[in-house]
């Protein structure tokens, strides 16, 4: 039995397929597959298949993962081949790697996620801030030291600070913003929330914007990096 | 035009929206001569749990130039944002808008979706009556059981196909195609196609009606309209397209499983059931076929459960061979054999073990009545004793789930009737625990569920009268206070729906103005019971003037009756036979026992072999 974490990318159409029913298409992919999934014992045997971390509907995922135990040895070229030979549209296997020895599982694992956003443009001038403008923002609410935001928990409406939450902003060339949000079962901050919150301290409109997902990291020693990664990240 | 992403998330289940499941079809547009919209009146999560569908898109789309796409009642809040939006409704594959085809087809497999085929026509941007549609409208066809009597919904459909789809659609298609290529009216590709089997073109024929409003005439107004429409029936099942894939959702629907059409029609001959009687005569698929298939589908799909479908499950002649085969083939392979419609006296103690070795599905049983003699009156060969002992295998088998169906308001029903359905239900619980402590894992849980009893065209009970709303209540709530233990879980179906079902079955052209009116008002998504609004229905058929109690009393059988002109096959004689007969509380043996001399063996021109030959005729 060899456990295996797989990267996949969820676009287009397969936006809309929430949760648990992307669990149920990988389920059946792995089976039109003809792969050697391992099963759980007792009353209801289900495949060993589970998600790094539940996607909102609506939102696309870039590097996304699962894992996957397999009953008998495959390589990565053939997992990712033969899933990806049944896979539907929009869904698409972008590496596999086996799980470590000792290595948590890989929702236990996961400790940090990027988020990206486009900023929508100013509704008057239809313009955004500029480069540094935009950058110069994300460093100031970075320096702050405590970002409280009221959020809605069992007992009522709470005042919680976000700012231990946020590890990172920063803008890539394109002009969109990323946030590196505390993700995970431990700790975890809602993007949506988190986006809302920064465009407001932007004083920046803040609806319509889209929330792409684009990666899902563990934190080794204290650096993130992907929960499959192909070359060493620098911290 | 695609529906936007904007709409998309504001919407329930966007999923229902987006097409790009499994196994869909892909054809150009640009390059097919003939698009085919293949309606299914209800959400999504419905229609494709529906075998039919799946049936006929490939059936269809197996010709190169036909390119069938599916389309489906969008769910209120996108209906209304479709409307907001000026967005036509659309087929799945393409995003294409539906009125730019050249066939709309609806399935009617029950209905209280009525008021749907209306609201898809007008979301599609289509005038709802078929003489208001123009040249450029697309052709709107409709089949399924319930166009075995079609008439409440003629005004709004150009032509009816009555019968098994395989039969004489290509033939409509190859004159479609002559006729498209020629160039012509949408009426002279009517009348060409008039004379195949199955085919009924409403505005052919006329109806007449005396001053109380009953139909005193109907008669074809056209040369090309035959008198009497025939059913299109494909003679054997095994010779016929099959689908070797279906196309697998990508999000949750109804039933998420491969499905295995095992035979069609029914030996049993219960007095109430329609379908039993116009999918006549019995067709079986052989084993090997099936078992071949299975694979098949299981290859192509991914499902975890494979179900048996048709009338009577354990009626099929090789039920052992094939749950043998399955069972060997689809184990090891962790694939879920589940079995609806399955008849308690028929269920041999090796089947079961076959089937439930992988993942235990419950049981359903439809005793139906809860008396000997009310089934006898309904024709329901099945004593106390069977039901009990047909349980009692289930249970030591180890299965601790069994549903019940039972009726109320049959024809001849008095309260005795009614209080031995919540004994039944209690002597199944009794009998669970006569097995040994070490068996009963789990406490047993019986659903008992009671429909409202609705006479439909085409059986013995076609000339019956069925009870108001209000009995039915009372006699729901009769069987509730009898039933005290509570392993039994009572459930019964809405009464007002079920008038309103049994004003529709029996309906004649009058009821179209009814249904145009209650669409108007907003009815819509009828079979469901949160969205069913009587008001709106009681409203619809005073501003038409009708009056639904007209429809749902007792039949004079010397009544002209407006599914009369369509023959089913079934021989209104037998029919008669049978209404008879249930009054005396007279069984009548299945076919297999004797045959009744229904009529199909005249209507196919050769003797009738209830279903045993496809195995038969194969080398063992």
């Amino acid at each position: 039995m060899d456990k295996w974490l797989i990267r996949f990318s969820k676009s287009g159409t397969l936006r809309y397929i929430g949760h648990l029913d992307l669990l149920r298409v990988f389920q059946r992919t792995i089976r039109r597959a003809g792969l050697p999934v391992a099963y759980s014992q007792g009353f209801n045997p289900h495949s060993l298949f589970s998600f790094a971390l539940p996607l909102p509907l609506g939102m696309e995922s870039v590097n996304d993962y699962a894992e996957i135990t397999m009953e008998n040895s495959v390589t990565a070229e053939e997992l990712t081949g033969r899933l990806n030979a049944h896979t539907p549209r929009g869904l698409v296997v972008t590496g596999a790697r086996p799980a470590m020895k000792g290595e948590a599982g890989v929702a236990a694992l996961t400790a940090a996620a990027d988020y990206s956003f486009f900023m929508p443009p100013a509704a008057d001038s239809g313009a955004c801030p500029g480069t540094e403008a935009i950058t110069d923002m994300l460093q100031a609410i970075l320096a702050e030291k405590v970002i409280t935001v009221p959020k809605k928990t069992k007992s009522g409406l709470h005042d919680a600070d976000i700012r231990p939450d946020i590890y990172d902003l920063r803008l890539t060339p394109d002009h969109g913003i990323v946030m590196r949000l505390a993700a995970g079962s431990a700790r975890f901050l809602n993007p949506a929330l988190a986006a809302d919150t920064l465009l407001r301290r932007m004083a920046q409109p803040d609806s319509g914007i889209v929330l792409k997902r684009l990666e899902l990291f563990k934190n080794e020693n204290g650096l993130f990096k992907p929960l499959i990664d192909a070359c060493i990240e620098e911290g | 035009m695609r529906v936007t992403d904007e709409i998309l998330l504001k919407v329930a289940k966007p999923g229902r929206y987006v097409g790009g499941e499994i196994n869909t079809v892909t054809k150009d547009p640009a390059v097919v001569e003939t698009r085919f919209a293949f309606c299914f009146p209800d959400v999504y999560e419905v229609g494709m749990s529906h075998l039919g569908l799946q049936l006929l898109y490939f059936f269809l789309n197996r010709r190169p130039e036909v390119y069938c796409e599916r389309v489906f009642m969008p769910w209120p809040d996108m209906g209304a944002l479709m409307r907001e939006n000026d967005l036509p409704l659309f087929a799945l594959e393409t995003g294409d808008p539906i009125k730019q085809f050249d066939f709309i087809g609806f399935t009617l497999q029950y209905e209280m979706s009525y008021t749907n085929v209306l609201a898809m026509l007008a979301l599609a941007g289509l005038p709802l009556r078929a003489e208001e549609r123009g040249e450029d409208a697309p052709l709107v066809c409709a089949g399924g059981p319930c166009a075995c009597n079609p008439e409440p919904l003629a005004p709004f459909i150009d032509f009816f196909y009555i019968g098994d789809g395989e039969a004489a659609l290509d033939d409509i298609m190859d004159a479609y195609r002559t006729h498209k290529a020629q160039g012509g009216a949408k009426r002279a590709f009517l009348e060409k196609i008039a004379s195949l089997p199955g085919v009924y073109v409403p505005a052919f024929y006329e109806a007449a009606y005396d001053e109380e409003g009953a139909l005193v005439s109907f008669t074809p107004c056209h040369p090309a309209a035959p008198a009497v429409v025939k059913r299109a029936i494909v003679p054997s099942l095994e010779e016929t397209f099959f689908p070797d894939q279906m196309i697998v959702p990508l999000i949750e629907t109804v039933h998420d499983r491969a499905t295995l059409e095992i035979f069609r029609g029914c030996i049993r001959g219960c007095r109430f059931c329609q379908a039993g009687f116009i999918y006549r005569p019995v067709r079986e698929r052989s084993p090997e076929t099936l078992l071949a298939q299975a694979g098949t589908l299981v290859d192509r799909t991914g499902h975890e459960e494979i179900s048996l479908v048709s009338l009577s499950s354990c009626d099929y002649s090789a039920f052992d061979v094939l749950a043998d085969g399955l069972a060997t083939q689809l184990t090891p392979r962790r694939v879920n054999i589940s079995l609806p419609s399955l008849r308690v006296d028929a269920v041999s103690a090796s089947a079961l073990e076959k089937l439930t070795s992988v993942r235990k599905s419950s049981l359903t049983f439809a005793p139906e009545a809860g008396s000997q003699r009310l089934r006898d009156v309904i024709n329901k060969n099945l004593t106390e004793d069977e039901i009990l002992e047909g349980c009692s295998r289930a249970f030591e088998a180890g299965f601790d789930r069994v549903k019940l169906y039972f009726m109320t308001g049959l024809p001849t029903e008095t309260d005795d009737d009614l209080m031995a359905v919540a004994r039944l239900a209690e002597s199944i619980v009794d009998q669970y625990y006569r097995l040994p402590r070490e068996q009963r894992r789990r406490p047993v849980s019986i659903t008992a569920s009671a429909s409202c009893f609705i006479p439909k065209p085409f059986t013995p009970f076609q000339w019956a009268a069925q009870d108001t709303a209000e009995t039915f209540m009372e006699k729901q709530q009769l069987i509730k206070k009898q039933i005290q233990k509570k392993q039994i879980t009572y459930r019964y179906h809405d009464a007002r729906t079920a008038v309103i079902e049994g004003v529709l079955a029996r309906g004649d052209r009058r009821l179209a103005d009814v249904l145009e009116n209650v669409y108007r008002l907003g009815a819509a998504f009828d079979s469901w019971t949160e969205h069913f609004h009587y008001g709106l229905w009681e409203q619809a058929f005073a501003e038409a003037g009708v009056d639904p109690l007209a429809y749902t009393g007792e039949r004079p059988l010397e009544a002209l009756l407006p599914w009369d002109f369509i023959d089913m096959g079934v021989s209104k004689d037998f029919l008669r036979r049978e209404w008879t007969r249930a009054h005396q509380a007279l069984t009548t043996p299945h076919c297999r026992e004797a045959c009744a001399g229904c009529g199909l063996s005249s209507y196919m021109g050769q003797p009738c072999d209830a279903g045993t030959a496809a195995h038969k005729a194969k080398p063992q």
